[in-house]
């Protein structure tokens, strides 16, 4: 069967082309499209018959009456066996298919280039599978030298192998002009002027002359049909009509039936001499039965063995070569060749008469002549037809005049006369009805709707067709229920035709079913797919047309679609219009499927291997027409599973015997075409492959990993394909990307297995490497271990077979999947690590908390301007702002590594022969290295390399040479490396917004496709940049030893730090900057500690630094940067000051260093412009860490604020207070204005009684924890500016005193009572910490009161700490330090109280008043002696300073300064025993005048006063002490006096 | 009986989800002959790839989620069920039992959704949910 089966090829002609050699396959082929062109002939431009006209044999061209065939029928009915009246009408008959006749009528040629005889007996039950014609094609130019004559010669000898052929034409194309036109027969076609024109008058002659011979045809048959019935009826008469025709024979000249006729003599004679033991069912007039199926075929019909010899692609040629063996099996003695087509239709009929029969005359009463008696006379012998069926040989007689017809519709409609045609089926379909003739009856109505169809194509008038409703009514319980449908309406014949085929196809079915000649399953199944292939057609064309119809005429359109499909499976918009259009063309696809599945399930089997291939091959195509890809793909699949066995055995066949090998090719194939034959039907299957893996979800972008070397031309576009199929694979094979594959793993198995072992057979050693790599690479997960094992290592095998057979180069590309999955940059070690610091403006991060602004962050603020002009070349500043490690720096000259993790995700090892960096950009040398990815195995590989110049370099990937493989770069995109560390990229999250198309099945299959090349474009390789040569820094030596010191706390001491360069540049910038273990460990500041608390904690771990640099100790000398000029190799110190900070263990000095002030190279390239500068600039750094110890040498304990009382017996207290050294050895420069503690003490004692003293004593125990002695010198500074009254008065002191180990002495310092403006005690605690974010306190909250106070307290220890100093010194080390006194100083409110100087001041003074008979003693302070029994007079009085501070320093708008008091004054006289007892109850020992308890009028601020007299007379001898204070009316406060008054009362 | 039934979760990207034989003989159906037995292997499973083609087409045209039988290979019958994801459940069968197939189709969908509503489950991953095998085979042994 025909692979392109259609509903209309049963009128088509079929003419074989066959290269007259030796001929160039490519010329032939061009003669072919020449030729081809010509495969539709209007039957008005066929020649009338000039042979005829020419050689005046026949005068019988009037044109012919359509009567003239029924006038045979009649005759034939009448079988009135008067042979004169038989030659009467053969004059009819000869004219019955002149072109002249149905103007409009078509003959559609079928241009065949090969030619398989297969279905030879098929050819008598359907005509159209017969070789009408042969037509040779030489080329001229093969034959310069020889004679032409020899190549026509050779074309006859090739005739002979096709005895069907009724009309033959030699043409002889491209001749010389000096070749001689010579032979007879042999057609010369010029290769000038209008060839098409030449060509079509060369083809007309042609149809014309098949035309005449269809006629003989007829004649011959109809002739034999009656020999042969008279031969049943009476042998001698044979004789007779053997001589006739051998008569005719002569005169005719025509071949064919010179041949039948010697056949047929012959037959008669063999038949009669010989028992011919065929097995031909007698009842059987088909010229087939099942039993003869080619799977079993009879001895003529070797077609098993024949056939895979062959190559089985329809694209081969393949010339009948098996012909000349049918004859001679059947055992028929005659002139070879005989025709086989002859051969059966003798079976047949020369076995009729073995079983015995006697025809005897069917209808013997009913010689009417025209249909409508036909009809009758049989209807009435057809009622008991089925039911009672005739003893065979009577029903063939019976059935023969039907089938006879049924023949002649067949050539009618072969020859383009289509009225004809429909009338002949008709009365075809009638007899064969009637006489249950299941099998000609469909056969028939085949022809009938093909004729029809042709004719509405034509548009042929209504007329004729309207005949057909005439036809005879259906026989009851036909199928068939609608006839009625108009027939030129369109939508009507779409419907009609599938239900008349559904008839047929039942036919043939209750054919199978209810004779014993079963309908071979060919024709069955041809019907299913000729009625797919029209709703296919109707459906592509989008309904029912004009166009439809040429196209199922034609029947070529379909296929060029066809080829599109197979193409490539884009769906463009144009295909989207198709889908459109297909959608309303009213044909739904699912019927097309069920049609063609129709022929599936016909038993294919059953068919011949070849069959069963063209069988899938036609279903598959239709499928993949309408769209069913999947089916499309099975069906496929299953016919190349058909192909393979054929594949192997030729293969093995050529192996072994070449030259057999080429025989099956043909011997008519065109010379040097065999190998080109083999490798084009080679990729016809591979192309089938090829798209069953796509459907099956297995992405084949043809990748060969090898480059093929192609022994044909035309195969630019595929290779190219191959490239871009290449790039995209190793651009988007990618680990996340693998890990979900469409598809369905277990078949995709199957496929490629099956792949693989076709391209082994064929064999195509690229196809197989690729296969195998698919599979490998796809579905490894999917196959077991030892299945890999053994793919992997059949990969070298077949490149060693590709290599030999010169299909495969040496280089194998790799193939599996991406190795690389990652690369990283390996950090450099630490002191080669280049920091960058930006040149441009500032971050506003830190202005804005530099401003006060509460949030760290704001985002409102304005940035900081943008200041071009003043371009910060102050690279400390911005060096303390923002420093960053840039990642993927890379500094020229300098040796890189990079980290580039592996993966192997098979069960088998791989090994990297070599591997580099693949870079882009930035000049770079990598250094190989090999190693070995273990099976199922991950590893990290270090990979070295030098930038050569700066800029950016990209990293594009690994160029790696796998063992087997060819170096292959193996790309790597970086935004995939982001998005696996869990990275979502605006990009990806875009890019994935696009995808996420509802997509299924095979759309989404092929969807990820698009994606990929879509994301291919996007890849973004790693980028680094390569920043200049850096200069580099190494610590040459310390003054430390071990790099370890040992410190007393606060003890300062000088380190130095040698620094050599060691780079290849100069430094010319470097800063130090320290941490150490207090400050990198910092303790965790509880929140709701007190803020005096969190002060004093900040104050250590932030303030309180270990290092510093150039002797500086202030805040900014922490971090510094300093320009230097240090050559290469030049060395450099640095002092760096350590102080011993308690709890510090260890710290870490930083120095950062750079080259900043090269010069800029590009500057000439853009002279007129701002030469661009750097953004950043560079530094590295170096550490040097220092372990540091800190031992507490002395430790200040039990602080004490006590009054300074003057008292009366000085000289003990001196002796007791043996406080100081005298000339104690402190540094001469600092102590100035040194003093000795208790000279101090006695001048503050001895001083005026009157004025109240200003100095308290604070006391401290320090003890010496360490084991040699130290020195400790305190220094106390009593000056501040409101108090420096005159020159003389004593501002600061200092003493020294010596401590032993593990003693402890007591200090005591005269200091000077402090007075603190209330609203500088005011002031919150403030913060060490910059950049504190605002919180609400979470610490206590106080009443206001107790806040004042203690924000008294916070500030007066502050101000006492600023006073009081110390230092030690140890004598024998020569170590000296600072004693931190912090820590130890607590103060208490009544220590406060001591320490402050009140607002209020109280003066009390005793006089006698105006007496002078008595005196009052002042014998101190405050302290009085009187005599008893005198009236004196207390004066309290109250001084208000406040506001005195402010007043001093002439501040006057402060409305702090403007407080006046009111107060509340109380006195309460106590008598104090000796012995501390105390009376309250002074009644009799005193008496007073007035109150003891006043309100004070109002006291002005700045030192405003105000007495109160209170008169007393003391009664009673004794100590009386007063006490009093003040109460605040408006606050309440209460003022105490420290010192109270005391009196003395004496006699 | 003798009827066995295959059935098979088919994701958007026409990969099996899902793949159980449940038939009452574990054996794959007996295979057309002249075909050889290891082509054979997937059959059942080539068959049902093959009639996504149809089903993709009939879903379309009707409302319901439950195609009846789409497909006919030789002697078996493909019956398929289209989820509102897509997801096409499907079901080779070689008895006629309309009501039954439709009945097992919901359930085991509605187990499906069960295993969708899993946060771990990724939609077109094989299920390898044991649970979610046996409740299938439950089903099938109930309804078929």
């Amino acid at each position: 069967m025909e692979p392109s089966i259609n509903i209309t090829s049963i009128s088509y002609i079929r003419v074989l082309l066959i290269p007259v050699g030796p001929l160039k396959k490519t010329t032939f082929f061009k003669h072919v499209k020449l030729v081809k062109e010509f495969s539709e002939l209007k039957l008005g431009d066929v020649t009338p018959d000039m042979k005829k006209g020419a050689g005046g044999r026949h005068r019988f061209l009037s044109p012919v009456r359509r009567a003239s065939f029924e006038s045979i029928i009649a005759l034939l009915r009448r079988f009135s066996w008067n042979f004169d009246c038989l030659n009467a009408f053969r004059i009819h008959i000869l004219a019955m298919f002149s072109s002249q006749v149905f103007q409009e009528g078509q003959l559609h040629f079928q241009f065949l280039t090969s030619y398989s005889r297969d279905h030879a007996f098929l050819e008598d039950f359907q005509m159209q599978r017969r070789v009408f014609g042969v037509i040779g094609i030489m080329d001229c130019q093969e034959w310069k030298d020889g004679d032409l004559s020899q190549g026509y010669t050779k074309f006859l000898g090739m005739l002979e192998k096709y005895p069907t052929a009724i009309a033959t034409r030699c043409f002889a194309f491209d001749p010389n002009e000096n070749q001689p036109d010579t032979t007879k027969g042999l057609i010369m076609i010029p290769n000038v002027g209008n060839m098409s024109f030449y060509m079509s008058t060369m083809i007309c002659d042609f149809a014309s002359e098949l035309l005449s011979e269809f006629s003989t045809l007829v004649s011959i048959r109809i002739n034999v049909i009656v020999m042969l019935l008279a031969y049943y009826k009476n042998s001698p008469l044979a004789h007779r009509l053997g001589t006739i025709y051998s008569h005719r024979a002569e005169l005719m000249n025509c071949r064919s039936f010179a041949t039948f006729h010697t056949s047929v003599v012959d037959l008669f004679f063999t038949t009669k001499a010989s028992a011919i033991e065929q097995r031909v069912y007698i009842e059987s007039p088909n010229p087939f039965n099942l039993a003869q199926s080619p799977s079993i075929p009879p001895q003529g019909f070797n077609s098993a063995s024949s056939i895979s010899i062959k190559p089985p692609t329809p694209l081969s040629i393949n010339p009948p070569d098996i012909s000349p063996k049918s004859p001679t099996s059947v055992g028929i003695i005659g002139p070879a060749p005989t025709a086989s087509f002859s051969s059966t239709f003798m079976k047949r009929a020369v076995t009729a008469p073995n079983r015995g029969a006697t025809l005897t005359v069917t209808s013997e009463g009913s010689p009417t002549p025209g249909p409508g008696a036909i009809t009758r006379s049989f209807s009435s012998s057809n009622l008991s037809g089925p039911l009672s069926p005739l003893p065979g040989d009577a029903r063939l007689r019976k059935r023969t005049p039907g089938r006879i017809v049924k023949l002649i519709a067949d050539l009618y409609l072969l020859s383009g006369r289509l009225p004809d045609a429909v009338n002949s089926y008709n009365q075809a379909i009638d007899i064969t009805r009637n006489n249950s003739d299941y099998i000609w009856l469909a056969s028939a109505m085949e022809g009938l709707v093909c004729s029809t169809l042709l004719l509405e194509y034509l548009h042929a008038d209504i007329g004729i067709i309207s005949r057909r409703p005439n036809t005879p009514p259906d026989p009851p319980g036909s199928p068939i229920k609608e006839q009625a449908p108009p027939p030129n309406s369109p939508k009507p014949t779409l419907v009609d035709i599938p239900e008349k085929y559904f008839t047929i196809l039942s036919y043939y079915a209750k054919n199978t079913s209810s004779q014993s000649t079963p309908t071979p399953p060919i024709i069955y199944i041809e019907g299913c797919l000729k009625v797919a292939r029209f709703l296919a057609t109707v459906y592509r064309c989008g309904g029912w047309g004009d166009k439809t119809l040429g196209m199922l005429t034609q029947g070529k359109v379909l296929e060029s679609n066809n080829n599109d499909m197979a193409d490539g499976i884009n769906v463009t918009a144009s295909k989207w219009e198709q889908s459109l259009k297909s959608k309303n063309s009213g044909v739904l696809k699912y019927d097309i499927a069920g049609w063609v599945m129709r022929a599936w399930t016909a038993q294919v089997e059953n068919l011949s291997t070849t069959d069963q291939i063209h069988v899938t091959t036609a279903m598959a195509s239709l499928l993949s027409v309408v769209g069913y890809r999947r089916k499309h793909a099975f069906l496929l699949r299953q016919s190349v599973l058909m192909i393979l066995p054929l594949l192997i055995q030729t293969r093995t066949a050529m192996g072994t015997n070449p030259v057999s090998g080429h025989g099956a090719m043909g011997q008519n194939s065109v010379n040097g075409g065999t190998n080109a034959n083999i490798l084009k039907a080679d990729m016809g299957v591979l192309g089938c492959l090829r798209e069953i893996c796509e459907v099956y979800g297995i992405r084949v972008n043809m990748v060969v990993y090898v480059v093929l070397k192609f022994p044909y031309a035309g195969q630019g576009d595929e290779e190219e394909d191959f490239k871009e199929g290449d790039d995209r694979d190793f651009k988007t094979s990618f680990p996340g990307g693998a890990l979900h594959q469409s598809g369905w793993p277990k078949l995709q198995i199957d496929i490629l297995r099956e792949c693989i072992t076709i391209s082994e057979a064929l064999p195509d050693y690229a196809a197989q490497l690729h296969y195998t790599t698919l599979l490998l690479k796809k579905l490894y997960r999917y196959i077991p271990k030892d299945e890999q094992f053994k793919l992997a290592s059949s990969i070298p095998r077949i490149v060693a077979a590709g290599k030999k057979a010169g299909q495969v180069e040496s280089d194998v590309r790799y193939w599996g999947v991406n190795v690389v999955k990652a690369i990283e940059i390996v950090k450099q070690i630490h002191r080669k690590v280049p920091y960058a610091h930006p040149l441009g403006p500032q971050d506003n991060v830190l202005s804005a908390a530099q401003d006060g602004d509460p949030f760290i962050y704001n985002p409102f603020s304005k940035k900081a301007a943008n200041d071009d002009k003043v371009r910060c070349r102050n690279f400390t500043k911005i060096f303390r702002n923002d420093t960053y490690i840039p990642e993927g720096l890379l500094v020229t000259n300098e040796l890189a590594e990079f980290k580039v993790s592996l993966m192997n995700p098979f069960a088998f090892d791989l090994e990297l022969q070599s591997i580099t960096l693949s870079t882009i950009g930035a000049p770079f040398v990598t250094t190989p290295a090999t190693t070995v990815i273990p099976a199922n195995g991950f590893i990290n590989v270090r990979l070295t390399g030098t930038p050569t110049h700066p800029g950016i370099m990209t990293i594009r990937g690994c160029n790696i040479k796998i063992s087997g493989c060819r170096e292959e770069e193996f790309l790597l995109d970086s935004n995939k490396m982001d998005r696996l560390r869990g990275k979502k990229t605006e990009e990806f999250k875009s890019v994935s917004g696009v995808v996420k198309l509802k997509k299924s099945g095979l759309g989404a299959i092929e969807d990820p496709r698009k994606e990929a090349r879509h994301k291919a474009q996007k890849i973004q390789f790693l980028e680094v940049e390569v920043i200049p040569e850096q200069p580099l820094l190494k610590v040459k030596s310390t003054s430390l030893l071990h790099g370890a010191i040992m410190l007393y706390d606060g003890e300062l001491v000088h380190m130095g730090i040698r620094l050599e360069n060691i780079g290849t540049i100069s430094v010319d910038f470097i800063t130090l900057s320290f941490s150490d273990s207090t400050t990198t460990t910092q303790l965790a500041t509880n929140p709701e500690l007190p803020p005096e608390d969190v002060y004093e904690i900040e104050l250590f771990t932030k303030a309180t630094h270990v290092f510093s640099w150039e002797g500086q100790h202030r805040e900014d000398t922490q971090i510094i940067g300093k320009m230097v000029d240090l050559p290469v190799g030049g060395e450099w110190e640095v002092i760096v000051n350590v102080y011993g900070k308690r709890g510090c263990t260890g710290g870490t000095i930083q120095v950062d260093y750079g080259y900043l002030d090269r010069p800029i190279v590009n500057s000439e390239a853009s002279p007129g412009s701002i030469v661009s500068t750097p953004k950043n600039f560079y530094t590295r750094q170096l550490f040097l860490p220092v372990l540091i110890t800190v031992h507490q040498n002395l430790e200040p304990l039990n602080w004490d604020i006590l009054y300074l009382r003057s008292a009366e017996n000085q000289s003990l207290d001196l002796r007791a207070g043996d406080l100081v050294q005298q000339g104690g050895g402190i540094d001469e420069s600092t102590t100035k204005c040194q003093h000795p503690v208790e000279t101090l003490l006695a001048m503050t004692r001895n001083g005026e009684v009157k004025e109240k003293n200003e100095y308290c004593l604070a006391t401290l125990d320090v003890r010496n924890v360490w084991t040699v002695s130290f020195d400790v010198e305190f220094m106390v500074d009593n000056n501040y500016p409101e108090h420096s009254k005159g020159d003389d008065t004593v501002t600061s002191v200092s003493s020294v005193t010596t401590i032993q180990p593990g003693s402890t002495k007591r200090i005591v310092l005269p200091i000077k009572r402090l007075f603190l403006s209330p609203d500088y005690t005011k002031q919150p605690i403030p913060s060490l910490q910059l950049n504190k974010q605002f919180v609400v306190a979470k610490g206590p909250r106080y009443p206001p009161d107790q806040e004042r106070q203690r924000l008294q307290m916070f500030w007066y220890r502050e101000e006492l700490l600023r006073r009081v100093t110390a230092r030690w010194r140890c004598h024998p080390t020569n170590r000296h330090g600072v004693l931190y006194l912090r820590p130890s100083l607590r103060l208490t409110s009544l220590q406060l109280n001591i320490l402050k100087i009140d607002d209020i001041e109280f003066e009390v003074e005793l006089s006698s008043g105006n007496a002078t008979d008595y005196h009052i003693d002042r014998m101190g302070h405050k302290k009085f002696r009187c005599p008893v029994n005198y009236f004196v007079e207390m004066t309290v009085g109250v001084v208000n300073r406040r506001g005195e501070y402010y007043q001093k320093r002439k501040v006057t708008n402060d409305p702090c300064c403007n407080q006046s008091a009111k107060l509340c004054l109380r006195v309460q006289p106590v008598q104090s025993y000796n012995d501390g007892a105390k009376e309250y109850d002074l009644s009799g020992k005193m008496v007073w005048q007035g109150l003891l308890q006043v309100v004070l009028p109002e006291i002005p601020p700045h030192g405003g006063r105000v007495t109160h007299r209170l008169p007393l007379c003391f009664v009673s001898r004794g100590h009386f002490e007063f006490l009093y204070h003040v109460e605040d009316v408006a606050t309440r406060q209460v003022f105490y006096d420290h010192e109270w008054a005391i009196v003395e009362a004496v006699e | 009986m003798g009827s066995s039934f295959y059935l098979v979760i088919v994701g958007s990207r026409d990969d099996p989800v899902y793949e159980a034989d449940l038939g009452p003989s574990s054996k794959a159906p007996p295979v057309p002959e002249g075909t050889k037995k290891e082509e054979s292997k997937h059959l059942n499973q080539f068959i049902i790839h093959s009639a996504l083609d149809i089903v993709e087409e009939v879903q379309w045209n009707t409302t319901a989620t439950y195609l009846k039988v789409v497909d006919k290979f030789n002697e078996f019958l493909i019956s398929a069920f289209v989820s509102a994801g897509n997801t096409k459940f499907m079901l080779l069968h070689d008895t006629k039992s309309e009501d039954s197939i439709k009945t097992f189709f919901h359930e085991v969908h509605e187990l499906y959704l069960k295993v969708l509503m899993n946060p771990f489950y990724e939609v077109n991953h094989p299920i390898t949910n044991t649970h979610f095998d046996s409740k299938v085979r439950l089903i099938a042994k109930r309804l078929l």
